[in-house]
């Protein structure tokens, strides 16, 4: 029986530093998919729009020879947003930070999202509930802790799936073979017309 | 506060080990309360790490309601530091040494000059003023993980520092490699061990 692998096993901060890429890759994925269509179909049925906004940080190489790349989406015209992404990508350049919008049957977040963690910062439940408003009762404080961390733990379950949706693609031979050439095709076209 | 207001910035972490005697009130509090903060405010210590209450960081009773709700566990680290530089403690030490060479007419030997510059060292971080950093922590026994509402490699290795100090449970950062490994099936886990960096495109 082959050994089953557990994160007790790893050292998980080494293995980090020698795939840091693997977060740039998904965020990456996750930018030009959302771009081509922001419907994404998730395990277990689960329907999630996402779209990026304002921001997006593109970096490519390491140490000394890293290349940095703030874009930002204020050309009005549309389809024509991200030209200057567009063109970092083409030449190899990675997602490394994007602020976006998901959005579910029932909730919508902005975020922040870094590459290197997929940890998300800067959090705001757009609709689903109100937790932005504690009253200074300690069991309102409770009652807005208990709601916000379970609309946290809905969040970081989309981006999950989200991530387990690139991960099993990443790792078929689909990704060689139709959704780079997808997604190439795209930025081609973009860059081309820009 | 990020869990409770504002937007919210957090760290994950996986808890990959259970207490042995089980996750009871009994071994959270005992072990709060021998890891809680202690208030150096009126002392020259530099720096004091610990446990404060989710809702008030003045306080370390820990009785279950301060760190229970519901199904999920909170606390918050508390450090308070003093900071003194070299540029100042050097500045008080010249002055103090002229001071005693004018007074024994001659100039301090090294024991003495050691002596005088841990005194004045002891007076001065007593003088200087506190900073404190509090960052919280939300524990959900449900899935298995641990929250900071912090991010940056400083606090986390504070934070990794206290909890150890305090629990000893092993804890693994959710970063993207390792959260691939909790959420594959168990026959992909060992390909995205071995994937490898492909450029999106070719050429560049």
């Amino acid at each position: 029986m082959a050994k089953t692998i557990e994160l007790d096993d790893i050292d998980i901060f080494e293995l980090w530093q020698e795939k840091i890429w693997l977060g740039q890759e998904f965020l990456t994925w996750l930018w030009l998919c959302s771009e081509i269509d922001n419907n994404f179909t998730l395990k277990g049925d689960l329907a999630v729009s996402v779209w990026f906004e304002n921001t997006l940080k593109l970096e490519k190489g390491e140490g000394p020879a890293k290349q940095q790349l703030t874009c930002q989406n204020s050309n009005q015209v549309i389809g024509h947003e991200w030209i200057e992404a567009f063109t970092g990508v083409a030449r190899n350049k990675q997602v490394s930070a994007g602020k976006l919008h998901l959005r579910t049957e029932d909730k919508e977040w902005s975020l922040t999202l870094p590459a290197d963690t997929l940890t998300p910062k800067s959090v705001k439940l757009l609709a689903g509930a109100d937790f932005t408003n504690s009253g200074e009762d300690k069991a309102d404080q409770i009652g807005s802790l208990l709601d916000k961390t379970a609309v946290l733990i809905e969040l970081n379950s989309v981006i999950e799936a989200l991530l387990r949706s690139f991960l099993e693609l990443r790792l078929s031979k689909e990704w060689e073979l139709v959704e780079l050439p997808r997604l190439r095709t795209w930025v081609q076209r973009w860059v081309k017309e820009g | 506060m990020g869990f409770v207001k504002g937007s919210a910035t957090m760290t994950r972490y996986k808890i990959t080990e259970e207490p042995s005697e089980g996750l009871t009130d009994e071994f959270i509090a005992e072990r709060l309360l021998q890891n809680a903060f202690v208030d150096i405010e009126n002392s020259s210590e530099e720096s004091s790490l610990g446990w404060v209450e989710f809702f008030d960081h003045l306080s370390t009773g820990f009785p279950a309601e301060s760190w229970r709700f519901g199904q999920i566990i909170g606390f918050n680290l508390r450090l308070d530091e003093r900071k003194l530089s070299n540029r100042i403690l050097n500045r008080y030490y010249a002055i103090a040494e002229a001071n005693l060479t004018k007074e024994t007419g001659k100039k301090p030997n090294t024991t003495k000059r050691r002596q005088l510059k841990e005194a004045l060292r002891a007076d001065l971080l007593r003088r200087s003023l506190l900073d404190t950093k509090l960052i919280g922590l939300l524990w959900l026994p449900e899935n298995q993980e641990l929250w900071i509402d912090s991010a940056g490699d400083k606090n986390r290795a504070l934070f990794e520092e206290l909890w150890s100090r305090t629990f000893g449970l092993n804890i693994k950062l959710l970063v993207p490699v390792s959260m691939g490994l909790s959420i594959l099936a168990e026959s992909q886990k060992e390909q995205l061990l071995r994937l490898t960096s492909v450029p999106f495109f070719e050429g560049e």
